[in-house]
């Protein structure tokens, strides 16, 4: 199975902080003048006006980063968009580099004053026909989660299925790390 | 896990013709991409199935400090200058705006799943969704159409979707429901063969109503407003309204049209249309040029001769009648609002979003978007709102946004807290914060500033004065385009805008048009009138002038449309002049970006930004004249001198283009015959006045009005001259822009 999109969301360190989403406007023009995060970037689009929406999107044709609002828990979201085949892990793998990246590099520019939580990120499949968000669809992913987990987090890592009782929401869950390393580590994980 | 495809899945789920069609439409994408379709001919099956291009879709963006090219596939292409690649949009029709809790989760699922997770509901109540790839758009068709939803002719050269008053059915001003109407000449019309060959769109609207807003049909290219005479229900038929670069009034082609005749008319309205709407020049070929041209004393008589012709069909009369009701029994019995403690913010919400139906005991609730959008999630929750209190049905509205209808007065309280749970809760529904915009410079190829960015700032600045507010000013509509083409139907609202743009200290400024005292009553019964360009980013204290100025000098219970004809434009226009000047870059750069983008403002994506410097151009000084002679030909409309405002707009189009003639021929002469010869040979025979997208409309203005003078001038008349001319001076500085970027480029090239 699978999927033709697949979202990771790195949550801020305080997910229900107030975040000021105009910053980020500046913040993902600059991203695509100095190409400083993947993929072929487009154009930056505002929902600061939508209560708990897609918050400020860095359009992209492969993938896109935005900050999210959405459920009130404010993060960093990379949702890889034009999936063609592969294998699952490398893909999961992929969207979760992308997005510890784009994290990476929201801190580098420093402008935001927002920091970000690297003990839990969410992983949804958005694509209710190879990925109902059924108990047996989840069932067939969630030995994918939980080896990404291990992944990203390393031993004693958690997977916690999300929106289960929801069958009209995409399938997904949340990965929990029982420690919290840097950017740096994480991303040195998934290189090896 | 999962099934193999969405075409599988859903196949006999679907009407089998639109199943069929979707099909095709999958074989088309596979045919261009192997480079065996035409891609004219793909780009207009595509629009024709709503599949629409986007701002970028070029492969071309400015980012601020220069152009770059964005590298999507460019083989093959999905029109001229559209590449495969390139994010598009897909707009879904809603015909009168109906629909269900089932329909609005699959279009949920279809926005989360093919775009960014945000539904957009129009100011023609169709839903938009953005960023959608041509690959996926076949598999969001299928998906709606299981749901009874089209994108068929949402786009293209068709009928596109009827629209009709959201209170149809549960108001207490009706003549009777339209609902079923509009939905019988949707049906009747979709996919027609005598709606396949215009020369343009086609857009209808329905109205229970003569007075109030409703459908806005006098701003339709075809308006049905319920009659019933001798006990017999009918329509009234209206004709060649719109709106667009050029508004007009629609004229009325039957006082009155039995229901069984209705869509035999208007297969009639559609032969005539098809065979003598102008094909060639698109800029032309709305029915309200038709209209206007052969006279609607002529345009009738052909409409009749063309009914006599019309072989019969038995859907003229099987579609209307045996109709069923359009929304469901409502869930709860009609009650009253009980008297007790309410959440905070409920009164608010109740003011102003909240209406009374015909219906004892029922009440619309007005859900207050913000710019139209709304989440997946949220239109989820709204669909689990509308099955509990609703009776299962929503509608959306050409005020973008969406209606609860047949709430028992007795659960407002709960569907309050249910609809703030979810983030729809917003009081102001229907005021002067609850502002109307267009995708503008967001999304749109022909937006030229940001319409969403500056309602997005206006609505956040009155939303915190709107429990202060005069209850005269929260009444007020204001309604933004990105551009003069009006999608955001600024020309209805009291205080409108669109978009354009102004060279100032060598560097383009975006501006809007401060478009005032249009009539949204009546059925969009009157258009407002521009006062001016102020830049953007004056905007919101150009609002809080006018309406300061209208609170101040209000007569009575004076409308705003009123105030300003009373007042005067000469005065009106004083009020927002403090506002017109911009500082140079050194002391004010915010006034060279847009709202909600903080890069340099540039028209076309061009290099405009780079060319600093303190000089005012020639071309500054002479269009002046031109602005000056637009501004004395309103005045001149007002005062009631037609004459004068029709050859005063003439002559202002014959100085804006001695602006540009001058820049290369400094000796030109003022006579018409000469600026209008050179203007010809030097701008527009070799396309150089030309816009990328309307081409030589603005041009072909001048030319046609100095080939022939009117023989006779009334209001109608003046007035269209007026909105030419004024479309003519911003191509002439469009031009001017293009021919000094034109120019940097050329010198960075050689440098």
């Amino acid at each position: 199975m699978i999927p033709k999109r697949i979202s990771v969301k790195l949550f801020a360190a305080d997910p229900e902080a107030e975040v000021d989403l105009h910053k980020y406007i500046r913040v993902f023009h600059e991203f695509i003048r100095e190409k400083k995060v993947e993929g072929l970037l487009i154009d930056v689009a505002d929902y600061s006006h939508v209560p708990e929406g897609p918050g400020v999107v860095l359009i992209g044709h492969d993938v896109d980063y935005s900050i999210d609002l959405n459920g009130g828990r404010a993060g960093l979201m990379a949702l890889a968009k034009r999936i063609e085949g592969g294998n699952l892990a490398d893909l999961f793998d992929d969207v979760v580099r992308k997005c510890l990246l784009a994290v990476k590099a929201v801190q580098e520019d420093g402008s935001t004053g927002m920091s970000f939580s690297t003990a839990r990120l969410r992983v949804q499949l958005v694509d209710r026909l190879a990925a109902p968000n059924s108990d047996e669809g989840y069932a067939s992913v969630q030995p994918e989660f939980e080896a990404l987990a291990g992944r990203v987090f390393g031993d004693g890592a958690t997977v916690e299925r999300v929106e289960g009782d929801e069958p009209r929401r995409v399938l997904g869950a949340e990965l929990c790390a029982n420690k919290s390393d840097d950017l740096d580590t994480l991303l040195a994980r998934l290189e090896r | 896990m999962g099934a193999e495809s969405w075409k599988e899945v859903l196949h006999d789920k679907m009407d089998a013709g639109w199943a069929e069609e979707i099909d095709q439409f999958d074989s088309q994408m596979a045919l261009r991409k192997l480079g065996k379709l035409g891609e004219k001919v793909f780009a207009e099956t595509r629009l024709r199935r709503g599949v629409y291009g986007q701002r970028y879709d070029n492969g071309k963006r400015h980012d601020g400090t220069a152009d770059q090219t964005l590298a999507f596939a460019d083989v093959p292409t999905k029109g001229p200058e559209t590449l495969w690649d390139a994010p598009g949009m897909c707009r879904i029709k809603i015909p009168f705006g109906g629909v269900s809790a089932e329909q609005l989760e699959v279009l949920a699922d279809c926005s989360e799943e093919y775009s960014d997770a945000i539904l957009h509901v129009t100011t023609r109540q169709d839903f938009q969704i953005h960023y959608v790839h041509i690959e996926d758009t076949a598999d969001l068709m299928r998906r709606l159409a299981a749901v009874n939803i089209t994108t068929r002719e949402a786009c293209g050269n068709s009928v596109r979707n009827v629209t009709g008053c959201p209170l149809a059915g549960v108001c207490k001003t009706e003549t009777f429901d339209i609902s079923p109407y509009a939905q019988a000449l949707m049906t009747f019309m979709l996919g027609h063969p005598d709606v396949q060959d215009f020369g343009r769109k086609f857009k209808p609207a329905f109205s229970g109503c003569e007075h109030e807003a409703c459908g806005l049909v006098q701003m339709h290219d075809g308006g049905y407003v319920a009659r019933v005479v001798d006990g017999k229900k009918g329509f009234k038929i209206v004709v060649g309204g719109g709106l667009g670069a050029v508004p007009h009034q629609a004229a009325v082609l039957s006082e009155f049209t039995p229901v069984e005749e209705l869509l035999p008319v208007m297969q009639a309205v559609a032969r005539v249309f098809a065979r003598l709407g102008e094909k060639k020049n698109r800029n032309r070929a709305r029915i309200k040029f038709l209209v206007a041209k052969i006279g609607i004393e002529e345009f009738k008589r052909m409409v009749e001769e063309e009914r006599k012709t019309l072989p019969h069909d038995d859907r003229w009369t099987s579609l209307v009648t045996d109709m069923a009701p359009t929304d469901n029994e409502p869930t709860a019995p009609g009650a009253e609002l009980a008297p007790g403690d309410r959440p905070d913010g409920f009164a608010a919400w109740f003011d102003t979003n909240v209406r009374a139906q015909r219906q004892d005991g029922y009440s619309v609730v007005t859900l207050n978007l913000p710019l139209g959008d709304l989440t997946a999630d949220q239109a989820r929750s709204l669909a689990d709102i509308a099955r509990k209190w609703s009776g299962d049905n929503m509608r959306t509205t050409v005020e973008q946004n969406m209606v609860l209808r047949f709430v028992s007065n007795g659960d407002l309280v709960a569907v309050f807290e249910a609809l703030t749970a979810a983030g729809i809760g917003a009081a102001d529904g229907e005021t002067i914060v609850d502002v109307t915009s267009c995708p503008g410079t967001d999304t749109c190829k022909l937006g030229i500033a940001a319409s969403r960015g500056l309602a997005s700032e206006l609505r956040q600045r009155l939303a915190a004065k709107s429990a202060s507010m005069p209850a005269a000013v929260k009444a007020l509509r204001v309604k933004i385009s990105g551009c003069f083409n009006s999608c955001g139907q600024h020309h209805l609202a009291d205080i409108g805008f669109y978009g354009n743009s102004r060279k100032v200290d060598g560097r383009t400024v975006p501006h809007f048009q401060v478009i005032l005292g249009g009539q949204w009553g009546e059925n969009a019964g009157k258009y407002g009138m521009a006062m001016g360009s102020v830049p953007s980013k004056a905007v919101p204290e150009v609002v809080e002038a006018l309406t300061d100025a209208y609170v101040q000098s209000r007569e009575g219970d004076e409308s705003f449309r009123g105030f300003v004809e009373r007042t005067g434009k000469r005065s009106m226009r004083e009020i927002i002049k403090p506002f017109m000047k911009v500082a140079p870059y050194a002391e004010a750069p915010e006034f060279y970006s847009d709202w909600s983008d903080v890069r340099e403002f540039t028209i076309g994506d061009l290099g405009i930004g780079e060319c600093a410097g303190e000089m005012v151009s020639l071309f500054g000084i002479e269009v002046v004249k031109a602005e000056s002679q637009g501004f004395d030909a309103q005045i001149a409309l007002e005062e009631g001198d037609f004459e004068e405002a029709e050859d005063l707009a003439y002559r202002s189009m014959i100085s804006a283009a001695r602006a540009l003639v001058r820049l290369e021929f400094i000796d030109v002469t003022e006579t018409p015959d000469d600026v209008v010869s050179e203007f010809k040979t030097r701008y527009f025979d070799n396309e150089r006045f030309f816009d990328r997208f309307a081409k030589g409309k603005f041009g072909q203005y001048l030319l046609d009005r100095h080939a022939t003078a009117p023989d006779s001038i009334d209001r109608d008349i003046a007035s269209r001259r007026i909105e030419e001319s004024q479309l003519f001076i911003e191509a002439a500085h469009a031009c001017e822009l293009r021919i000094e970027s034109a120019s940097i480029l050329a010198g960075a090239a050689e440098a």
